[in-house]
């Protein structure tokens, strides 16, 4: 392993467990008081993460924790405008009732007498009884007098 | 709800959280490391106690899939 050519990339220079004079070094490891740099993420002690120092990898994951909450949180809202009907059920049953009224409206209007055929067939005979008797008795008021009545006015000879 | 989809569900959550802690370990042990070679102090055995925590929770995130039936293949 070339540990070197690792260091000579990177911006801190070796230091080993203790900071370099240039560094901070006045921080300490919260778990085995080891000093350690500002920069510093991993106390080379122990191990324990610093958490107080800035790290890339921390950053990222938390920002990606918040991503990731937010867009399940997108869906949640969109599966549950999905769920919900586009119209409530109040509006359900006002236009359910609109259609029964329509549809009684248009029933009555167009075979209301339908129903009850007989009763219709009996009005018509009496309304065709009616309309004869009238004209029977228009023709006797424009002759003046029945056929009865005008035999009986003949006199006896012609009678058969 | 019967208890096989009960037990399934817990196996998930366990495996979630077991992944979970298994990636974060290997982002701490790869920190950890990157941090003791750009400073050349790196200590072997703490690198070493580690990685062997971090089997044990592989071996049983392994276990785990194995009870669920699947090889960890999906998501």
């Amino acid at each position: 392993m070339n540990t070197e050519s690792m260091t000579e990339s990177a911006s801190t220079p070796p230091t080993g467990a203790t900071a370099a004079p240039g560094e901070t070094a006045a921080e300490r490891c919260g778990q085995c008081g080891a000093p350690a740099a500002h920069e510093q993420r991993y106390c080379l002690n122990c191990g324990f993460h610093r958490r107080n120092a800035p790290d890339p990898v921390a950053r990222y994951l938390s920002e990606a924790s918040v991503a990731r909450s937010r867009v399940a949180a997108a869906t949640e809202l969109a599966a549950r405008r999905r769920r919900t009907p586009r119209f409530g059920p109040r509006i359900t049953v006002l236009l359910a009732a609109a259609a029964l009224l329509i549809g009684i409206v248009i029933g009555s209007a167009t075979g209301g007498g339908s129903a009850t055929p007989k009763p219709a067939q009996a009005q018509q005979t009496t309304h065709a009884q009616t309309t004869q008797s009238d004209k029977s008795t228009q023709l006797k008021n424009a002759t003046g007098s029945s056929y009865l009545q005008q035999e009986n006015n003949l006199p006896n000879s012609v009678t058969p | 709800m019967t208890p096989e989809s009960t037990d399934s569900h817990e196996l998930l959550a366990k495996r979630h959280r077991l992944t979970e802690r298994f990636v974060l370990m290997q982002s701490e042990l790869g920190g950890l490391f990157y941090e003791m070679a750009i400073r050349d102090h790196l200590q072997l055995d703490l690198l070493v106690e580690r990685a062997a925590a971090m089997q044990r929770v592989e071996g049983e995130l392994r276990r785990v899939e194995r009870q669920l039936g699947t090889d960890g293949s999906e998501s």
